[in-house]
This record gives structure tokens, sequence and C-alpha cells, in this order.
């Protein structure tokens, strides 16, 4: 990584540290909810450098929530340890699933991993004992360091950006390396990279596993502040969101999706606050931004930062 | 021992045979030519060679092992590798990436020593090895090009760096020469036979008879999906089985 670009880095990180404190109650949850957002983009952008598209990911949001939420509430472990359990669960869960899922490629891949998934949600539904149902696992247990409450905003959300910034380095480090490369030589043209003896089901299976992994994490974080966690919180309709997140901010880059789930949610809020939309039309705003940012910037809003950029250039010579 | 041999291959699609009872075997360090008119099945035997087809009978015995259905991920690791018809490149990747995408199977690389910075001398290794090939193809000067940008002779070449950087015992080349102007093709000759300096045994399917004639000690010829002649290009030229194949001589 570039002094710049670290130097960004850290201005993010003391900006919100600084300026969330000022912010409404409500505004505070807004923000620990973001940061796991961004985890979430991030780690389904890893997914997505094989070039398949998953529909699951929100689902293994929800087996790391799932399995962090019974672990500390049923086992009685801590959280320190039940969070990474909760990665480990969800690579672990789609680690098995990659068997039949990577038979298939592109839409069938799409439209399996979905079924898949819907799968893993129906069974939270149906099976109300261990995972109660419909109305899911309520009084999970907050995460307590010392004499440090986490019930509170501000130290959870200090909680999720160490958790949230370690996750992004070590994926952006995965994906500056030649096992990143080779994800997307797998992408770009699979024949060829099996030619010099790349498995391709195997990176595609490394893709997905790690992207489980990070986005466990991330559920594990998110039910542990919410302390409770239903089946509802991780169905398609999420899903969709995370990919309007990640297009519209541009999936060619890493810095792509976290500028897209950091701009909409800003817009959301900013929609909601000004009152001038009914919240229950929101939704086909949400559509229109999609369609509109595929028709105008292919690229993602990441893609518009750099036709600027260019341009400047161009003018300046 | 041959470090190749095809030994009564058979494919059938169905009710169609592509290929009849073939065998023949290629020795180190040769050019070997494949080659015979449109449909004689060379592309066919070639993905039986490179793992892409399991033959319906027959074997085929890399130095001494049976590979015949391996499938072309560890074929290419035992050090038969492949390049493609027409260009195939990661295009989106720039010149020294997709050279570099080559060297998998011989400088690995895995997840937890990217993640922890371990692997620092191997990626060192890596990346000389790489420019180490681009500059015996002539391609280092434009490692940070993308390799759509480059001209159609080095986007060739380039192919053919990513196949070496795999560290092939025996390249399998796919109509390297179809498509290039004279200058091009030229340039193509002494690039394979600077492969062949380094001890790379290839087998090569082409139609350019100037190219195949010019560069190959043996020729195999293939007709409706069976073994026509074997021989040198001389032999080749003159044997009347192989001219009544090419310009269709009734029989």
């Amino acid at each position: 990584m570039s002094i710049k670009n670290l130097i960004i880095c850290i201005a993010v990180i003391a900006g919100i540290v600084t300026l969330t404190p000022f912010l409404k109650f409500q505004y505070q949850d807004i923000m620990i909810f973001l940061v796991i957002n961004v985890l979430v983009v991030v780690s389904y952008r890893l997914v997505t450098l094989t070039g398949e598209w998953s529909l699951i990911h929100i689902v293994m949001m929800g087996v790391g929530a799932y399995a962090s939420a019974m672990l500390s509430k049923f086992a009685g472990f801590p959280f320190w340890v039940s969070m990474p359990l909760a990665g480990l669960t969800a690579a672990g869960i789609s680690a098995i699933l990659c068997f039949p899922l990577f038979r298939m490629t592109q839409f069938y891949f799409l439209i399996g991993s979905f079924a898949a998934g819907e799968a893993i949600r129906l069974c939270w539904i149906y099976f109300i004992n261990p995972f109660g149902g419909s109305s899911g696992i309520n009084n999970i247990p907050v995460p307590i360091l010392g004499d440090i409450d986490f019930y509170e905003p501000m130290p959870y959300l200090y909680l999720s950006l160490v958790v949230v910034t370690i996750s992004l380095v070590i994926l952006h480090r995965i994906e500056k390396s030649r096992v990143g490369l080779t994800l997307l030589a797998v992408h770009w043209k699979a024949p060829l990279a099996e030619s010099v003896g790349v498995d391709t089901w195997k990176y595609r299976s490394l893709a997905l596993i790690v992207g489980s992994f990070f986005v466990g994490i991330a559920g594990a974080l998110k039910v542990h502040y919410l302390g409770v966690v239903t089946p509802h919180q991780f169905g398609i309709g999420i899903m969709v969101f995370v990919l309007i997140w990640v297009i519209v901010g541009g999936y060619a880059t890493f810095i792509g999706p976290i500028i897209g789930v950091v701009v909409l949610t800003v817009f959301d809020q900013g929609l909601r606050a000004s009152g001038v939309v009914d919240p229950a039309i929101q939704p086909a705003i949400y559509g229109a931004v999609l369609i509109a940012s595929i028709l105008f910037m292919p690229e993602g809003l990441e893609g518009l930062g750099k036709r600027f950029r260019s341009m400047a250039k161009s003018n300046n010579t | 021992m041959a470090l190749l041999e095809v030994k009564n291959v058979t494919k059938q699609f169905g009710g169609l045979t592509a290929l009849n009872d073939v065998s023949f075997s290629v020795e180190k360090g040769e050019i070997r030519g494949l080659i015979g008119p449109n449909g004689a099945g060379k592309s066919t035997m070639f993905k039986n060679i490179g793992g892409f087809y399991k033959p319906t009978k027959g074997e085929i015995i890399y130095d001494g092992v049976n590979i015949a259905g391996t499938h072309p991920c560890k074929v290419s690791g035992m050090g038969l590798v492949r390049t493609f018809q027409e260009t195939t490149l990661f295009d989106e990747l720039s010149v020294f990436e997709n050279a570099l995408v080559g060297c998998h199977m011989t400088a690995k690389t895995n997840l937890f020593s990217a993640i922890l910075g371990l692997d620092g001398q191997q990626q060192i290794e890596a990346k000389e090895k790489t420019m180490g090939v681009l500059e015996f193809m002539g391609l280092a000067d434009r490692k940070d090009q993308l390799a759509s940008e480059l001209p159609l002779g080095s986007q060739r070449a380039l192919a053919m760096a990513v196949a070496l950087n795999a560290d092939p015992k025996v390249l399998l080349m796919d109509e390297p020469f179809a498509g290039m102007n004279p200058e091009e093709t030229n340039h193509m000759m002494d690039l394979t036979l600077k492969l062949q300096d380094r001890g790379i045994t290839i087998v090569l399917v082409e139609h350019d008879m100037k190219a195949v004639m010019g560069l190959c000690g043996y020729l195999t010829v293939l007709c409706f999906g069976s073994l026509l002649a074997e021989g040198t290009p001389d032999e080749i030229r003159n044997n009347d089985k192989v001219i009544q194949a090419y310009l269709g001589g009734g029989s």
C-alpha cells in the first residue's frame, strides 16, 4: 500500500472515531452497521474476483451470526472466542457447499447459490430447537472485556473498527498477492489458467471460503450488538442491497464497494431524514439508482472518480 | 524411450469416430509437426494429449506414465503444457502479470504465507524468473502494457511466455502461426527454435506448410481420424497418399 493510501485510511478511521460521539444516538447505531457492512461488501468482492457472483453471501453472514449467538448463549463461550469460531463455521459450511455449487458456473451458479442459501435459511425457521424459528434467538450476550461494557454504541464502534480494519488489511493482502492474481486469472480465462496448472475449482472454492469466513465474522459483530438474530435479517432482499452497493460503488477495485456502501447509506439516511420521500417507496429509489448507475457509470462511482482524474490530467497537459 | 507416446488412441463422439486407432511417438528434444487436412482430427488428438478429452480407447504415455484422461491442470503440472488456437491471454492483465500467472506451479504460493508475507523470497524468485522469460521472448520493455494492447505477433509471443514460465518439458502448440504475416511467422519460427535449444520438446499442430516444413524434423499426418503417413518433411512432400489427401484426388 502506498504512503498516500495509508494516510487516507488513518484519516478516515480518525474521522469516524472523533466525529461519531457528536452524532445522535440513532446515527451512532447506523455508523456501526455501516462499518460492519463495509466488511460485508469487501469480503463479497473477494468472492466475485473469480467471476462467480453468488447469492449466498448474506446467508453466510447469518451462519456466522447464528454460530456466534448460539456458542455464546448456549455454550457460554466469550465473544472473543465465538466470533472467530463464527467465521470458521461459515467457512466450513461454504467449503461443503463448494462441492455441489462449483459444478456449476455463471447463471446456474447464481441460482444454485440462491437455492442453497434459502435451504439454510429455511432450516433456521423450521428447526425451532435450536434455532428459535422465525423469532430467532434473543438476549445474545454483549461482549465484555475487563470492565469495558460494549453495550454502549461508542465502545462497540471501536470494537467493530478494529475487527473490520484487521479484516480489510488481510483481504487487501490476499488480493494484491499472487493468490489474488490467480483468482483474477481464473476469472478472465479459466482454460488458460488451467493450462499452466491452476486448479480452477480449488481457487473458486478458496475465494468462496475466505469470503464466507470474513462475512461470518461480520455477522457475529452485527448480532452481538443487536442482541437478537432472526432468519429475516439474512433474506434475499438484504443480498440485493449488497449487490447494489457493490455494483454502484464499482467492483473492479478494492475501494469501489466501500465507496458504494458509504455513499448509498448516507444517501439513504439523508432521504429518510429529509422526509421528502415516503419510506415505503425507498426501495424503488434504490432500484432507480442501480439502473442509472449501470447505464451512466458502468464502472461504478469509483470509475467516475477515475474518469474525472483523467479529464483533469488531459486539461492540464 | 520416447518422451510422449500415443498408443492406439480412439476417440468417439457418439457415433462419430474422430480418431481411429492412432499411434505415434515423440522423442525428447524434437519438433514434431502434426498435420492433416481440415477435419483430420488434429485438434481432437491435441485435446486428448492435453487432458481436455479422455480417449475412448488407448493410452497416452508421457514420461512413462499413462496420462489419458488426466485433468489439464494436473497434466501441465507434470510438464506437458499447451498453448491455444488463436490468441488466448488474460486481456485485462498486464504483460508481466500474464507471464507471472504462468509460474503458478513452479513457484508455489499459498494463502497464509501471502497474508503473513512469509513467501517474500519465493515472490522475488518468481518475479525474476518471469522477467527472464519476458526478456527471452523479447517482451521485457512492454511488461507494463495490457496484454490486449499488444500487436498480434507479440501476443503470440506472450502466450508462449506464459506457457514457458510453467517450465514445460513438452510444449503443445495449437496453430501458433495462424493469421500471421510472413515477418511475424519468421519471428515466431526463430522463437520456436530457441525453445528447442532450451531442451523443450515441441508438438506443433499447424496449417502453415512453410513453417511446418522449416521447423519440424519429423511429421505425423492424420486424415479422417487415422494415421496417414509419418516421415521427414521431404518424404511427406513426396508421399502420394498425402498429396492425394490434401489435393482431394479421387480414389
